[in-house]
């Protein structure tokens, strides 16, 4: 497997809590990581130790094969590109201002600092300043200083914050393009699970500093387990017959009360289940299929309220 | 919404560093207290040592703290981004500017009075037998007197800082300045006009007519009445928009 | 190196700091001028008008001034959120901190060279333009090049307390103005101990205009210089080991 971002054990320790705890994450070259968890669960930690500004307590990241723990890491660096947090700007300056200094200091051209504008919809050479930017116009302008320098790696915590929903995918398009096109390796984490379940290749789930699950999108949906959602004249009785003819257990049932029984598919007929019953004599008032999505498999891996 | 000034100032180290100007002045008054002319320590006479910190503090140290201390408070609203929410309450920014102006008075007043308490040890130790409750009183008059008279100096300056962007550093050097150009104008004729110098009139340090009195009580009046004018200025500009 | 100080000078485009200082120092000089102008019984010549004009400003006001711009040249990275994308590009620690010391050094000089020409110039439009002669002209330059040269270096140091405090500037504003004070104060006493005290016995060696100075200049010298690369050390190695 041609890994380009992998961590070994990676640990950090606050004092007495432990931030993050023994991660091992997998990015190819190439695909696009989403990297899901709660607010507090290490998303940013990690993504911090991985560019080397907060320092590693136990274990390693490795980026193109070279380990981040060593003392130079100028030519690993040059090569990634990464928001982290809220993007960081001066107040007093505009936003090509900005890009400019960063510029300067990667040695790029004035046509570079252009094109990563344009890319993100931002203006060239405008007089907004950017304390006077919107949250939106911030989030893009973090995005085009990470891309300026054409990097082989984006690590993007949260990029997509406050941007309005043609400019999620704008974005979202632009990510797929390059990752397409120039085979940039994108490690990404979002909120907004439906954006990740669009856009990721692979989906690692972190919770209280430790990786759960790291789960290809693509098998996912096929092994998918969706959900059934009945509508029945007596729900109990119904439970009863199913879990006799479809080998059930209670533990496949998610809900039930006086109307509605739900419960995992299994690649189960819905026709099938509706002619049992009804010859069981019971009333059958909807039957639909439903497929589970990344939020509920997240609350499934991480056994709490979701993402929130 | 005093109390709540005072709250935002938790586990800030502000206090801890004023604790130790406090004491490195005791340290220098120590210091220069000891040196001797003619054989005679300094600190022989009494009051020397109150007398000489008494000066240093006010000439040195009172108002670029205040105005530090006041303009920071105003600037972490702005900065914090805290200030929006303080007005969609709604607070009247006047009235937030009001109550900074408070906090940063009651600090002056205890800044003044522990500076008074921890130079008073100085002075109690070698002339314990000759100290009185009256003479202490008089000092501690007139450091409290000090306190609240470089605080309506700086008053203007704590106002301005909140249209500076950078308040903080600005307010510094322009109150250390105002405050140490009281050294050269100290024996001049417009002494009592310049508001440094007119304090140590109105707490009795300087020995003047009634006129100068009143002309010093006028000149910070007058600090104090322009800081007011700035805050409604910036009030309704606020409210303008 | 030069892209890092050019960077510099970018960062600080519509900072009004500088102009503002500018201000106060000109506010100060025009006070001072009348006032020397004024007392005709104790200034005399030239000599003693820019000795009075550059006294105070180089001991007490300078040194606060150049303090502050120190302490916001680091802190406004802090604030900005910008230091980490810095550490990213990537942008050596040591590198960004001479770049800040350089950048320090060039404003305070500015601001010398600018009092340098008032002094000059109030001095030819006062009733001291007779003494005024092409030796003291240059002395005046020294004065004020010196200076603006070498003040930041005794007040480097600050920036450790502001790197300490991520980015706060109301601790090491105050450590500037106790700092500022006491080295005024301890003059003679501070020389060879407390870095701006030995900076003034260093610039004004000689006696020249009657400024009593410590002869032993080495000393000085090297607790000057014993500091600052002390000071870059520490900031350095800080920002090092800090995790943002």
């Amino acid at each position: 497997m041609n890994y380009v971002l992998h961590t070994k054990n990676l640990t950090k320790i606050y004092g007495n809590q432990v931030a993050v705890d023994h991660v091992n994450l997998c990015v190819e070259s190439g695909e696009i990581y989403g990297l899901l968890g709660r607010n507090g669960a290490g998303k940013t930690t990690i993504m911090k130790m991985m560019i080397g500004i907060s320092s590693i307590t136990e274990g390693d990241v490795e980026i193109f094969g070279n380990s981040m723990k060593r003392e130079d890491k100028s030519h690993i660096l040059s090569q990634i590109g990464c928001i982290i947090e809220n993007p960081g700007f001066y107040p007093n300056l505009t936003g090509s201002e900005n890009l400019d200094i960063f510029a300067t200091l990667r040695k790029l051209k004035q046509s570079d600092v252009k094109n990563a504008l344009e890319i993100v919809g931002l203006p060239y050479r405008d007089k907004k300043r950017y304390s006077h930017y919107s949250l939106g116009m911030k989030q893009r302008l973090g995005l085009a200083n990470a891309i300026m320098h054409k990097p082989r790696i984006l690590i993007l915590d949260e990029p997509i914050n406050g941007l309005d929903p043609i400019g999620i995918a704008e974005i979202r398009q632009f990510l797929k393009e390059l990752c397409q096109s120039s085979g940039v390796t994108i490690l990404i984490s979002s909120h907004i699970l439906s954006e990740i379940e669009n856009l990721a290749d692979t989906v690692g789930i972190i919770h209280d500093g430790r990786l759960l699950e790291e789960v290809r999108i693509k098998d996912w949906a096929k092994n998918l387990n969706g959900r059934i959602v009945l509508s029945v004249s007596s729900p109990s009785t119904a439970k009863e017959i199913l879990k006799k003819n479809f080998s059930l257990t209670d533990n496949d049932f998610m809900f039930i009360d006086e109307t509605k029984l739900i419960f995992e598919s299994r690649d189960i007929d819905t026709a099938k289940i509706t002619r049992i019953l009804v010859n069981s004599g019971v009333d059958v008032l909807g039957a639909t299929k439903e497929k589970n999505s990344l939020e509920d498999y997240f609350k499934i891996v991480t056994g709490g309220n979701g993402i929130g | 919404m005093l109390k709540l000034e005072f709250m935002k100032l938790k586990r800030s180290y502000l206090i801890l560093i004023l604790t130790l100007t406090i004491i490195l002045n005791m340290i220098i008054q120590f210091y220069w207290g000891n040196m001797t002319y003619l054989g005679t320590p300094y600190n022989n006479r009494l009051g020397w040592v109150f007398d000489s910190a008494l000066s240093l503090s006010t000439y040195y140290l009172f108002a670029p703290v205040f105005a530090l201390l006041g303009s920071n408070m105003i600037e972490k609203e702005e900065r914090y981004g805290t200030l929006n929410y303080l007005k969609v309450i709604p607070l009247q920014p006047i009235k937030i500017l009001w109550v900074k102006f408070e906090a940063t008075f009651i600090i002056a007043i205890g800044y003044s009075f522990l500076m008074f308490v921890g130079i008073a040890l100085l002075e109690i130790v070698p002339h314990h037998n000759s100290i009185t409750v009256s003479f202490l009183l008089t000092y501690m008059f007139r450091f409290v007197i000090h306190g609240i008279g470089s605080f309506l100096t700086v008053c203007p300056i704590i106002a301005l800082s909140l249209l500076l962007k950078k308040g903080n550093g600005v307010s510094v050097i322009l109150s250390f300045i105002i405050a140490f150009c009281g050294v050269l104008t100290a024996s001049s004729t417009i002494a009592p006009f310049y508001p440094i110098n007119a304090i140590f009139f109105i707490s009795g340090m300087y020995n003047g007519k009634a006129s100068q009195f009143i002309t010093a009580l006028f000149s910070l009046a007058i600090c104090f009445l322009l800081s007011i004018l700035i805050c409604l200025s910036i009030h309704s500009a606020c409210c303008a928009e | 190196m030069d892209k890092l100080l050019i960077c510099e000078f970018k960062k600080q485009k519509r900072n009004r700091f500088i102009f503002v200082s500018i201000g106060l120092i000109t506010l100060y000089l025009v006070f001072m001028s009348y006032y020397v102008n004024d007392a005709r019984g104790l200034y005399s010549d030239f000599t003693s008008f820019y000795k009075q004009c550059l006294g105070y400003l180089c001991f007490l006001i300078l040194p606060l001034i150049i303090a502050i711009l120190c302490v916001n040249v680091f802190a406004d990275e802090y604030k900005s959120d910008a230091l980490k994308y810095l550490w990213t590009v990537p942008v050596s620690k040591g590198k960004l901190v001479f770049a800040k010391v350089l950048y320090i050094e060039l404003m305070s000089l500015i601001l010398m060279l600018f009092v340098c020409l008032f002094v000059i110039v109030s001095a030819n439009i006062t009733r001291f333009s007779q003494s005024i002669d092409i030796h003291s002209i240059l002395r005046v330059l020294y004065l004020c090049a010196a200076n603006g040269l070498i003040i930041p270096l005794a007040v480097f140091p600050i920036s450790i307390f502001v790197v300490l405090c991520k980015g706060n500037t109301v601790i090491p504003t105050i450590l500037s103005v106790v700092y500022v004070f006491l080295s005024f104060l301890f003059t003679s006493p501070g020389a060879g101990i407390i870095p701006l005290s030995s900076t003034t016995h260093i610039i004004w060696f000689n006696n020249y205009e009657g400024v009593m100075t410590n002869n032993n200049i080495e000393m000085n010298v090297a607790n000057l210089s014993i500091i600052f690369i002390l000071g870059i050390v520490f900031t350095s190695s800080l920002l090092k080991k800090q995790n943002l």
